[in-house]
């Protein structure tokens, strides 16, 4: 059972790791809505 | 074709999921040529094959069964080799086991002078493997305890679904984790924005869908080939909507705002997840179920220390052949069946019987396997080892019986095999509704709502109701001494109304004694006796063995008899030291002319007392009465006053007189007996009960009342399992008490209700759940929920048999 668990444990850190590698290098930062931007400079 | 050229065959299946799978395997064995019935038990994953061995065989079974996607389970046995010196003998004794019944393969090592069989056990035991080996020339030995290997295997399954549960239930959190963002009452509730993401939902989805739920796609594969439906397709149909619809979704928003998708990733693999999770719960309380058997099994004494050669050793208990000399120490259990050659000692028989008090044993009388020998040092023969002792033929009657089925489940077979199509037709159905009226144009919602009924409409409960509470509730039954052949009689011993006993043997002990003596004239009563018992000597009626015993007891010695003769229906004529001896009933001296008038007064009050009174004539002339009586057992009047209070009529059915029935029956509490019934006439008095609309159930020793027992609804033979009784009857009562009855009937209602319970929420599971789902107040996972939990319940449920009270 340990087996299973740490395959499915080494797994899930491989797609955590891999969208944090594309949300670093490739991902355009997405366009922050006009009403948000507003909000903020206020 | 007679039954009598039918073989019957028994195959441990593996691969079933619900009772479609074990109907359609029942269909394709009924369609094979030669197969005269084939049943399929889902709870218990065996087949039971009928079959005429000159025009099928157990292979093509095993190929069916495998072609329509399952497999037959076999069990490996190991043994140790002797006497083997080329390659030419471990060919020899490959052949020679091959050649066996039952034998799927076998491989020797000549270097490690083993063998490794692979069998069905149904068809061939270890010891026919090692009396074959010996037969060829070579000496065997099992090597390791192999009756676990079946149960190993089903663990081993087990241990491979809690792992496959883990794995997706660790993917499956962080989906659930992202479902809670789309309820506005867990809105509070923080979603990391990385398990929003499509692409990576899609990454943990579809390992769980196409890894761990490839065993779905294969069954649901295997199934669609075969033209039928089961549970698996539903599963494979459901979630598989889910998972290519948000695909599809997935592909769509490329290039757009990702996080604003409908997506039912995490539906699919929680569905999978939760189904896994049903079925581990669902194996694990089927395992317990058969803990009957496994009880009954653990039993048996492992070794047996035997003589052999003059020596003393102790051996496996599979090595025990029928002749062997065995010792038992105070305190061991008797290995095998035998007879005891020197010693006495007290027995506990209670794991049989159900009878907690020891049983005095002596030279001469027999032994049962796997009971304990309490005190006393005792040297048996063995007598029945292997398949034939009474503790196995117990235990393939329970097994048999929890196997066969009840009729109550025909009803249930038939519906959940059309059930998977027709749900199939709802949930689309239901998509269309949603789709076209409903919420128009809405393909996400009105999908939702079709793999919801698809999930929680699976009929795995509705299989499972009847064959768990037969295999818990004859399973019990054994426990109490209450042997029920197969799931039929179950069912209808609850709904007998009239209990007929056979009065001797069953209300009495069925051991006549010797009462009283009446010595009619001057002559001393021990010479009396001494003549009586010296004519006796040379009679086999019972009645005159209880007379000899009687008087051999009271320390007289006996003569030889000159002439002896005996008179079927009137009693015996001898000579004995010179004197001519009648020792008979009235109807004997009659006969022979001879004036009894004196005797009537002393024979009329005997018989009133319940006892058989026989006129003795010594030269001629009428010289006194001995009489002889069956002891009630000590029990019988408070098990008859049970019955009583259960609403039941109870009648007593003898061959004695009218007097000596009428008395039996007074001192019992039975109000109606039927006397002077020749033991062919008993069946027809059960007719005429019958005939009057009652449910009958005959109770008897299972030998002279077979046609009795077999003319009734049920027929109980009381016995120890031992004797012919188990056989001739569909009830087998181990003790001897006639409590046994009110168990018996106490158990079978107890039974009965137990499935109505399980098949009612079976029925409003499916019934109720269907219309909930295709109305839309049921997330798809909350479905998967409650139809992996339905199962579960059902079981358990059941489970609650094992532990009833009856008394």
């Amino acid at each position: 059972m340990k087996k299973w668990a740490g395959a499915a444990i080494a797994y899930l850190v491989l797609v955590m790791a891999g969208y944090a590698a594309y949300d670093a290098f490739v991902a355009k930062p997405e366009p922050v809505p006009h009403d948000i931007e507003m909000e903020n400079h206020e | 074709m007679g039954d009598a050229a039918l073989k019957e065959v028994h195959l441990p299946i593996t691969g079933m999921t619900c009772a479609a799978c074990s109907s359609r395997i029942e269909k394709g064995l009924n369609k094979l040529d030669g197969v005269q019935e084939a049943t399929v038990n889902l709870a218990l994953e065996k087949a039971a094959i009928k079959y005429n061995p000159e025009v099928t065989s157990v292979e093509t079974f095993e190929k069916k069964i495998e072609d329509l996607g399952y497999a037959v389970v076999s069990e490996k046995a190991e043994f140790e080799l002797l006497g083997m010196t080329c390659a030419a003998c471990s060919g020899r004794i490959e052949k020679g086991l091959h050649k066996l019944a039952g034998v799927k393969h076998a491989a020797v090592n000549l270097a490690l002078e083993t063998a490794t069989v692979e069998y069905n056990p149904e068809q061939v035991s270890v010891q026919d493997m090692i009396k074959k080996v010996e037969h060829l020339g070579y000496q065997a030995k099992v090597k390791v305890d192999q009756d676990q290997d079946i149960e190993n295997f089903r663990e081993k399954e087990i241990e491979k679904q809690k792992g496959k549960f883990i794995f997706s239930l660790i993917l499956s959190i962080p989906l659930f984790w992202s479902m809670v963002g789309h309820f506005e009452f867990t809105s509070f509730i923080f979603v990391p924005d990385m398990f929003m993401n499509p692409w990576v939902q899609l990454a943990l989805a579809a390992p769980v869908q196409f890894f761990i739920g490839k065993q779905f796609y294969v069954g649901a594969y295997k199934a669609l080939k075969n033209k039928s439906a089961n549970m698996d397709v539903l599963v494979a149909l459901g979630t598989s909507a889910a998972f290519f619809y948000s695909l599809y979704q997935s592909i769509l928003s490329i290039g757009s705002n990702a996080q604003m998708v409908e997506l039912y990733y995490e539906t699919s693999a929680i569905l999978i997840t939760l189904i896994i999770l049903g079925k581990l719960f669902e194996a694990r309380a089927k395992g317990r179920s058969s803990e009957a058997i496994k009880k009954l099994m653990g039993l048996q004494a492992k070794t047996a220390t035997v003589l052999r050669e003059g020596e003393e050793i102790e051996i496996p208990l599979e090595e025990v052949i029928a002749g062997d000399i065995i010792f038992i120490k105070p305190g061991e259990k008797i290995p095998v069946d035998g007879e005891i050659i020197e010693g006495q000692s007290a027995l506990d028989e209670s794991m049989l019987t159900g009878e907690s008090v020891p049983v005095d044993k002596k030279e001469g009388d027999t032994v049962i396997g796997s009971t304990i020998n309490k005190n006393g040092f005792l040297k048996i023969k063995a007598t029945k080892v292997g398949k034939d002792t009474a503790l196995s033929q117990i235990i393939k009657v329970v097994e048999e019986a929890q196997g066969s089925k009840a009729p109550i489940q025909r009803m249930a077979d038939k519906i959940s095999g059309i059930f998977v199509p027709i749900v199939v037709t709802i949930a689309m159905i239901t998509f269309l509704v949603w789709y076209i009226w409903v919420s128009p144009g809405n393909f996400a919602e009105a999908l939702e709502k079709l793999i919801a009924v698809l999930v929680i409409a699976c009929p795995c409960a509705l299989g499972l109701a009847t064959p768990t509470s037969i295999m818990a509730g004859s399973g019990r039954a054994a426990e109490y001494g209450v042997l029920f052949k197969g799931g039929e009689h179950l069912e209808l011993t609850h709904e007998i109304t009239t209990v007929v006993l056979d009065k001797t043997g069953t209300v009495t002990h069925g051991k006549p004694v010797l009462t009283d003596v009446i010595v009619e004239g001057s002559l001393e009563e021990s010479t009396f006796l001494q003549l009586v018992g010296s004519a006796e000597k040379q009679s086999e009626h019972p009645l005159a063995e209880a007379i000899v015993k009687g008087i051999k007891d009271k320390g007289i010695t006996l003569l030889s008899s000159e002439v002896f003769e005996a008179i079927p229906g009137y009693g015996i004529k001898a000579k004995v030291d010179g004197k001519d001896l009648l020792i008979g009933t009235r109807r004997l001296m009659e006969k022979y002319d001879i004036t009894v008038h004196s005797a009537q007064p002393g024979m009329e009050t005997l018989e009133e007392n319940g006892k058989t009174a026989m006129l003795v004539a010594i030269d001629g002339k009428y010289a006194g009465i001995v009489a002889v009586a069956d002891t009630v057992k000590e029990t019988s009047r408070d098990a008859i006053k049970r019955l009583k209070k259960l609403g039941l009529e109870v009648v007593m059915i003898t061959g004695d007189n009218k007097r000596t029935a009428q008395a039996i029956a007074e001192e019992v509490g039975i109000d109606s007996a039927i006397a002077e019934v020749l033991p062919e006439g008993k069946a027809d008095e059960v007719k005429k009960l019958q005939d009057q609309g009652k449910k009958v159930a005959m109770v008897g020793d299972g030998i002279n009342d077979a046609p009795a027992l077999a003319v009734a609804d049920i027929g109980m033979a009381i016995g120890t399992g031992t004797d012919v009784a188990m056989e001739a009857a569909d009830i087998t009562l181990m003790r001897g008490d006639l409590n046994s009855i009110a168990d018996a009937i106490l158990m079978s209602k107890k039974t009965i209700r137990n499935i109505k319970q399980n098949l009612f929420w079976a029925f409003a599971y499916n019934t109720l759940g269907i219309p909930v789902a295709a109305l839309g107040f049921l997330a798809p996972w909350l479905a998967g929920a409650a139809m992996a939990f339905s199962s579960v319940s059902v079981v358990l449920n059941a489970l609650r048999l094992q532990r009833v009270k009856i008394k």
